[in-house]
């Protein structure tokens, strides 16, 4: 019995050491890439990813895609990014379908881009949700459909993605892939405006200004426009100006003080 | 090419302290180095914060709209408000990213303004030197514009005769041709949506 117990804990006391040095060299590798030393990042984590550790292939794949202590090669990025992705990376899963939509390192194929990417997406990674559902959306390698986007979008959205909220505000507005619903689209435009997302905030300023789906009301159309149009967003300029072009002098001055406590100066 | 530009954005820095006050377009290039160098030498502070410093001042030294619109050419007219919108924003991110991407790589390399001269009705090409410690030396030429709020910006690149905007121009042409505005944008948000290196398990 104590023979037994001795060699359990001599088996233990190793493998937590061949655990810790494993853990070791990625955190090594960790910091000196936070360091901008590449170089000693890729001797780290070269090791590891050889012997297939997915984290450290993951890593290998963004040292080469990006030139990092390497020559820049998206060729050998998508080979490890294909390694890890084997493995069960979702993240390698993603940035590999994202490889097969650009063409980099792999010939452009937007039906294996869909392939990986639905992989990530079921393993529950929100940008690969959203990037499924735009492929679905314009039917790049797999068939049109706006509702099978829709459903991707949904996912994404409630994972947080903003542009995957916005997708499903434009998706009720438009009766795409959905029974047309504008206070549905309106919650949505909400939820990614909330979040700072432009775009969004342009939209339910719109909706604001046109009383779709939420009862008109110009200061909090100015309002949301004014937030897009701090952001450099293009069409908040011209929406703007429309809108203050309705409103009385007191009520701009009310909605420029609201924006002054965010921090934000209306034109 | 994408790289080799990048590589030059680096070291346009190099040779920062060896130039002379200047006016205008040459005065650009001057700055936009020791701005660079100043992040280059800096070892503080994360990776990410290091490459926002070096987005901004290429954002500030760039024309990114105008070469946007350039880029995309005679499709840019068949394109609808919020596809434009979507792709001004997408081209910038990944031409800031494509660029900033190589912060680290520093190994002594100089920079040397050669020249420069008239180009058109409005524009100026700075000619520089870059001489590598390892390997020949690479001549680069800056195309310079002054705008309406009279700040001058650069609006192409050329290593070696080859122009990064008209590179991209056909690459980007092509994939209009098989998906349509759309299509490229999404090129363009695949390219620059990667997900980062992780310590997360």
């Amino acid at each position: 019995m104590i023979r037994i117990t001795q060699a359990a804990l001599a088996a233990a006391f190793s493998l937590s050491l061949a655990l810790s040095a494993a853990a070791a060299d990625f955190d090594a590798g960790w910091t000196a890439y936070e360091r901008g030393d590449f170089a000693t990042a890729l001797k780290e984590w070269q090791p590891l990813a050889e012997r297939g550790d997915r984290r450290a292939q993951f890593n290998m794949g963004v040292l080469y895609d990006q030139g990092k202590g390497v020559d820049r090669s998206d060729k050998i990025a998508a080979e490890w990014w294909q390694k890890a992705a084997l493995n069960g990376s979702v993240l390698a899963q993603h940035n590999l379908g994202q490889s097969y939509i650009a063409g980099d390192g792999v010939p452009q194929d937007m039906a294996m881009a869909a392939s990986w990417l639905q992989r990530a997406a079921v393993g529950g990674h929100a940008p690969a949700q959203y990037t499924l559902g735009k492929l679905h959306a314009y039917g790049m390698g797999v068939a049109r459909s706006d509702a099978e986007a829709l459903r991707w979008y949904v996912l994404s959205a409630d994972r947080g993605n903003e542009r995957a909220q916005y997708n499903m505000g434009k998706s009720y507005r438009d009766g795409a892939g959905a029974p047309k619903d504008l206070a549905e689209a309106v919650k949505w435009f909400r939820r990614a405006a909330d979040a700072g997302y432009a775009k969004a905030q342009s939209a339910l300023g719109q909706r604001y200004l046109k009383g779709e789906g939420v009862e008109k009301n110009l200061g909090e159309a100015l309002y949301w426009t004014a937030l897009a149009e701090a952001q450099n967003l293009d069409r908040a300029e011209d929406d703007r100006a429309e809108i203050t072009a309705q409103m009385a002098t007191a009520d701009v001055e009310a909605v420029r003080k609201r924006l002054a406590e965010r921090g934000v100066t209306l034109k | 090419m994408r790289r080799v530009v990048g590589f030059l954005i680096v070291l346009a820095g190099l040779a920062w302290p060896a130039l002379a006050s200047a006016q205008g377009a040459s005065q650009l290039i001057q700055q936009l180095g020791g701005q660079a160098i100043q992040v280059l030498q800096t070892t503080g502070g994360s990776l990410e914060q290091r490459e926002r410093q070096f987005r901004a001042i290429l954002s500030a030294s760039f024309d990114m709209p105008g070469i946007a619109r350039f880029v995309l050419g005679r499709h840019w007219q068949q394109a609808n408000d919020e596809q434009r919108q979507d792709y001004v924003q997408l081209f910038t991110e990944y031409v800031l990213q494509t660029y900033s991407a190589r912060l680290g790589g520093y190994s002594g390399e100089t920079l040397a303004v050669t020249g420069e001269r008239p180009a058109g009705q409005r524009d100026t090409v700075v000619t520089t030197r870059i001489n590598r410690p390892s390997g020949a030396p690479v001549d680069a030429s800056w195309r310079v514009r002054q705008g309406e709020d009279s700040r001058f910006r650069i609006i192409d690149v050329e290593v070696a005769g080859v122009s990064m905007t008209l590179t991209q121009r056909d690459e980007f042409s092509a994939v209009v041709q098989r998906y349509g505005i759309d299509g490229l944008n999404e090129v363009l948000r695949a390219r620059t949506t990667k997900a980062p290196a992780t310590a997360a398990r």
